[in-house]
């Protein structure tokens, strides 16, 4: 039960931009499992590159899009100013091109994303169905020993859990990542082909939210911690509670335990609101940055446009790339989280394949003529660990046909 | 989760509140692009310019437009506008905003409201364009001629003149050839050129104003999202509270109406599930109301909100949005119905997987000693094979999702700019409302979004907030009457079966069949027979833990039915069949029983468990920690604790459940000893395996399959009883039974 309860537990920490609230768990060794990790991709090198390649191509051909729209919105204006003047037309054919061009640029983009998502799902699953196979067949060669001291649910939690962890980074996270900083980076040299002056406004919006970032994160992670840790007592008195049910019950322990139980849960509560509310306002309050990125263009833009230094049309640009900046800052900003969480996974899951193996079968078996069933101890000592021996310089020799009977007090061997 | 919408009622409050919030809200975020159009049209293409009714205007070209009004227009026009000239007292005053009312009078716009600008609009706009008009074709005259509307005029007459002589029926038809290419729409924008015109010939700083307004207008933005955004933190303190203290509420409930069931009942839910239940569902239900708040009342306001914009914004374009908003449900629903039932498998087989492995894990020994490895290794990778060939196609139908998402935004907003461009052309709307249709479709198309995944997200709490309902509606069996009586004064500890008959829930047999017997104070009752005889549901029922299907359990002369729960446990002292310590220490433990016990009392107790000899080893004795679930004390030292437990209640009547197992023969004959002489006034009713813990017993009940088969004392039983000869023959050597 426990053992599954701190599954699920560490399920909840959940993925993606919440993980960052929470402070998920750190490896011991990051340099060196992420190492071995990678070598053990390596044999993928091939199709992580196509990926590589493919989800670049993706995010470029959709970022060019709003540029690329500008023009068309700024060839409307003029045209329209053109026509109050009674001067002119509003050219069509212009605009048609570039709707054009540009479905052709989100269909590739469409293609890209597409076939990317293809073979990094099919990478993420061999790579996952391997882990949990070599884990599997590792179970049959670890010595018994192993099992005694490590409880059962711990290595349930390196099949699913961890194993889990590991190919939902590889599916999603890594080619979020891949398109988060393709996805800077593009609106970043967009954003500067069109206007330096606009570009300094809008990212001026930047150091702002990752200061707010940080400050949520910081209370975030030590209100969530304390909720785990009240949430973790709460949970320990109620299993208690319910395991001894009957003894409660028989000495009329029932307003003690609810004492108990409320003081518990009341101090969960005071925490628990405060968590709650401060990963809830997160993605909001990104979104309100994001309107602030979008007021700063329109004053800017729309003045920068009265002087014609920029176009009508770059203002609409702006403004689209302003709102598609917000979500990959704050992807980026969780990089190093999802690393960990993926280190710490593949850690666990390392550590359980390196474990030392039992003596594997002799290379050289012999062959036994034929089996009659006669078995021998020859001055046989065993213990389960080598400093407690349970059997010492044991001999016996039990002929075929024989009926032995071993007798003995409880844990005579 | 309708089940518990009931608990929802004191938040109701808060969540009215949050809902306003959200409202607020959503509005704030949806005039943001209109805003941001207003600086488009009016900011940009009109120069700051909002309306074509001049705030001053000099008296010469007053003159001039006034031609082409009628006379009634004329005079509204008239009487909107004072004539400011040097001898005004308020010169000194419009002298810095229009510098060159020095050289002329000049009309100054009255303080009129918003209609009254709505009413000159048209006049004035159509007015100013044609005499724009009409000077622009004077400026670009070629040749010494205008060709106008057929006669031929000279360039250098004085046009405006000639149009005073003319009739008004004249005038106007040639007002409304220049101004036909223009929709009525187009006058403001069309006339803001004229307007600009006429300012900069009053000396006015034109790009101030432009710039004036721009700026205006983005602080009203800024505004508009501070608001947004003190709602949004609103919604979340709100939304958090109610989520924790649903929660709160929910988990005391529980865990109280847990606390007041029977053994029945928490047999039929298991402790595992009910402590599931207590903790991570309601867990699960806390975030998912945090979530439904945010999101089942700020989609659908944003949403619509957005269509009734956008509808406001241009009519005849809203079929794109119906066209984006279908094309979003149907991949949606193509995604979902391929995908959700995959889910389900995917649930299934992680399961499967888990199983196998878990018991590959459990049957180690049997494996390795059958060296069946490679079969179970078979197994397993059928069973990965299985989890991973579904989870890749679930992943790959996902990974058709995103992009083709984004392809349907895309594709939408291309359609708008070439629909719009078409409007735009027609003058039924500007480039500003275009951009702001564009993001309304975007607005519309998340808050879809969001709806659609409500719909994942409700039956995931539904299943959790199920469970939890299937606890707080279950009706307790054993509750205390509603007449409790008293137990008679005369009596102490008396146990009385009167055929008693008892059958658990659903089951198809008797447990006990006709059960009577009297237990006495002073006297030792033994309850012995085979596993599975009913001896613990026998004891079991005298704290009434079950109730009796037929007959009466009395204790002092009264039905434990018609007695407090409370006042009835007070009385016993029960060690349970398996040993259960709390955490805490071991004084914590004895104490259970009294809190008031003294240390002496303490002492002599664990004294007579035979529990003091291993007390005292213990570095911190008395304090010794004891960890959850007593996992740091040997079986025998728990059983033994728990007995010292019951003897520091001093109950008038004592109830062992085989609590003599674990301890080897010498000291479970030392404990009987010690036990004898402490507890000589109170009732011991002892359930044992073991015959020689019993054979001292006043009273030997011998069960068999429920029934009582033998009663009486050892000697008389070894005579007369079969059953119980069996017994004893299996245990003791003849010599030892004499």
């Amino acid at each position: 039960m426990s053992a599954r309860d701190k599954g699920i537990r560490r399920r909840g920490m959940g993925h993606g931009p919440r993980g960052l609230l929470r402070g998920g768990e750190k490896a011991r060794d990051f340099k060196g499992t992420m190492k071995k990790l990678i070598s053990h991709l390596s044999i993928y090198k091939i199709s992580l590159f196509i990926v590589l390649i493919f989800a670049i191509s993706s995010a470029s051909f959709s970022i060019i899009g709003p540029k690329i729209l500008g023009k068309a919105t700024t060839k409307l204006f003029e045209g329209v100013l053109a026509q109050i003047a009674g001067a002119g037309k509003i050219d069509f054919g212009y605009i048609a091109r570039i709707i054009r061009i540009l479905m052709g640029f989100y269909l590739l983009s469409v293609f890209f994303g597409y076939v990317q998502g293809w073979i990094m799902s099919g990478i993420s699953n061999k790579v996952s169905y391997n882990f949990r196979k070599n884990i599997s067949q590792k179970i049959n060669r670890l010595p018994l020993e192993y099992f005694d001291r490590v409880p059962q649910g711990e290595i349930m939690s390196r099949i699913t859990n961890d194993v889990d962890t590991l190919s939902h980074t590889l599916n999603q996270s890594l080619s979020q990542i891949i398109t988060s900083v393709t996805t800077v980076v593009g609106v970043f040299v967009m954003l500067l082909t069109i206007s330096w002056q606009m570009t300094l406004i809008a990212l001026g919006v930047i150091p702002l939210s990752i200061m707010l970032i940080m400050l949520i994160v910081r209370h975030s992670q030590k209100y969530f911690k304390l909720q785990q840790d009240y949430l973790g007592n709460i949970n320990g008195h109620v299993e208690e509670m319910y395991g001894g049910h009957i003894v409660m019950k028989a000495f009329n322990g029932e307003r003690q335990s609810m004492h108990k139980f409320d003081v518990l849960n009341d101090r969960l509560y005071g925490v628990a609101w405060k968590s709650q509310f401060l990963s809830s306002i997160m993605m909001p309050l990104m979104n309100f940055i994001g309107n602030l990125g979008y007021v700063a263009v329109s004053i800017m833009g729309g003045y920068l446009a009265a002087k014609r230094i920029i176009e009508v049309g770059d203002v609409q640009a702006f403004i689209q790339y302003v709102r598609q900046f917000t979500q990959p800052i704050s992807q980026i900003a969780n990089i190093s989280n999802i690393l960990q969480q993926t280190a710490a996974s593949a850690e666990r899951v390392f550590e359980f394949l390196d474990e030392e193996e039992e003596i594997p079968d002799t290379s050289s078996p012999v062959k036994p003529g034929s089996v009659e069933g006669g078995v021998k101890f020859k001055n046989v000592d065993f213990g389960y660990n080598s400093d407690k021996m349970v059997i010492n310089k044991f001999t016996a020799s039990i002929k075929p046909g024989q009926k032995v009977a071993i007798v003995g007090p409880t844990g005579a061997g | 989760m309708i089940k518990l919408s009931k608990h929802l009622r004191p938040f109701l409050g808060l969540i009215l509140a949050a809902i306003l919030l959200l409202f607020i809200q959503a509005m704030a975020d949806l005039a943001l692009p209109d805003y941001m159009s207003d600086i488009v049209n009016k900011g940009i293409q009109q120069g700051g310019i909002e309306h074509a009714v001049p705030e001053a205007i000099r008296e010469s070209h007053m003159e001039k437009i006034t031609i082409f009004m009628s006379e009634s227009e004329k005079n509204e026009v008239m009487d909107s506008y004072n004539l400011i000239d040097k001898s005004s007292k308020e010169y000194s005053k419009y002298v810095k905003l229009y510098p060159n009312i020095a050289d002329e009078s000049v009309f100054v716009l009255k303080n009129v409201n918003q209609p009254k600008i709505e009413e000159l609009n048209p006049i004035l706009g159509k007015a100013l364009l044609t005499v724009s008009g009409i000077e622009k074709m004077q400026a670009e005259v070629k040749g010494g001629f205008i060709d106008l509307y057929g006669k031929r005029i000279p360039a250098d007459s004085d046009l405006l003149s000639l149009f005073k002589n003319l009739s008004e029926d004249q005038r106007t038809q040639i007002s409304e050839q220049i101004n036909k290419k223009l929709g009525d729409n187009m006058i403001v924008q069309a006339a803001a050129g004229a307007v600009k015109a006429e300012y900069e010939a009053l000396g006015m700083d034109t790009d101030k104003i432009q710039n004036r307004y721009i700026v205006h207008t983005g602080m009203i933005m800024l505004l508009i999202s501070i608001i947004s955004a003190i709602c949004i933190v609103g919604v979340g303190f709100l939304g958090s509270r109610t989520g924790a203290g649903l929660s709160r509420n929910l988990r005391r409930e529980v865990f109280a109406k847990v606390q007041s069931f029977s053994k029945a009942e928490m047999d039929r839910f298991s402790t595992a599930s009910l402590i599931t239940r207590t903790t991570n569902d309601i867990t699960q239900i806390q975030m998912l109301v945090v979530i439904m708040i945010r999101m089942v009342f700020f989609a659908p306001i944003m949403g619509f909100g957005g269509i009734i914009r956008a509808l406001d914004k241009s009519p005849s374009m809203s079929w794109i949005i119906a066209v984006a908003v279908m094309a979003l449900l149907v991949l949606l629903a193509c995604v979902f119905f391929t995908a959700l039932p995959k889910f389900k498998i995917i649930q299934k087989l992680v399961d499967r997987l888990n199983l196998v492995a878990r018991e590959n894990l459990s049957g180690l020994m049997v494996i390795r000693a059958f060296n069946t490895q490679s079969f179970e290794e078979d197994r397993f990778d059928k069973a990965n094979r299985d989890l991973t060939n579904t989870n890749l196609f679930v992943n790959r139908i996902m990974a058709v999702m995103f992009p083709s998402m984004t392809l349907i935004m895309n594709g939408i907003t291309l359609l708008i700019v070439w629909v719009g461009a078409h409007q735009i052309a027609d003058s039924s709307m500007q480039v500003g409302d275009m951009m702001a249709f564009m993001q309304y479709a975007m607005q519309i198309i998340f808050s879809f979004l969001m709806m659609s995944f409500m719909f994942i997200m409700i039956p995931r709490a539904s299943v959790a907030a199920q469970r939890i309902a299937e606890v707080l509606d279950t009706k307790t069996d054993i509750s205390d009457p509603e007449n409790p009586k008293e137990f008679k004064k005369d009596l102490k500890g008396v146990v009385e079966f009167k055929n008693v008959s008892f059958r658990y829930n659903g089951a198809e047999k008797d447990v006990l069949k006709d059960i009577s017997f009297k237990a006495l104070p002073g006297q030792t009752t033994a309850i012995i027979g085979s596993t599975g005889s009913g001896k613990t549901t026998l004891v079991n029922l005298i704290p009434r833990f079950y109730d009796v299907t037929e007959g009466q359990v009395l204790v002092d002369g009264v039905d434990v039915r018609d007695i407090k729960q409370y006042e009835l446990r007070n009385k016993m002292g029960y060690v349970p069949q398996q040993s259960f310590l709390f955490s805490g220490t071991i004084e914590s433990n004895l104490r259970y029983a009294n809190e008031n016990a003294s240390a002496l009392e303490l002492k002599e107790a664990s004294e007579i468990a035979q529990a003091m000899e291993f007390i005292r080893e213990k570095h911190d004795g008395f304090v010794s920690e004891i960890s959850q679930g007593g996992t740091n004390v040997s079986g025998g030292q728990k059983q033994r604790l728990s007995i010292a437990r019951a003897l520091i209640k001093k109950p008038e009547i004592y109830i062992f459940d085989d609590s003599f197992s674990a301890l080897d023969f010498k000291t479970d004959a030392a404990l009987r000893r010690a036990l004898k002489e402490k507890t000589e006034s109170s009732t011991i009713i002892i359930v044992a395996q073991r015959v020689s813990t019993i054979m001292k017993a006043e009273q030997i009940i011998v069960l068999d399959e429920g029934r009582i088969v033998g009663i009486g004392n050892h000697n008389e039983l070894i005579k007369n009883c079969k059953t119980y000869q069996e017994i004893a023959l299996s245990q003791l050597s003849k010599e030892e039974l004499a």
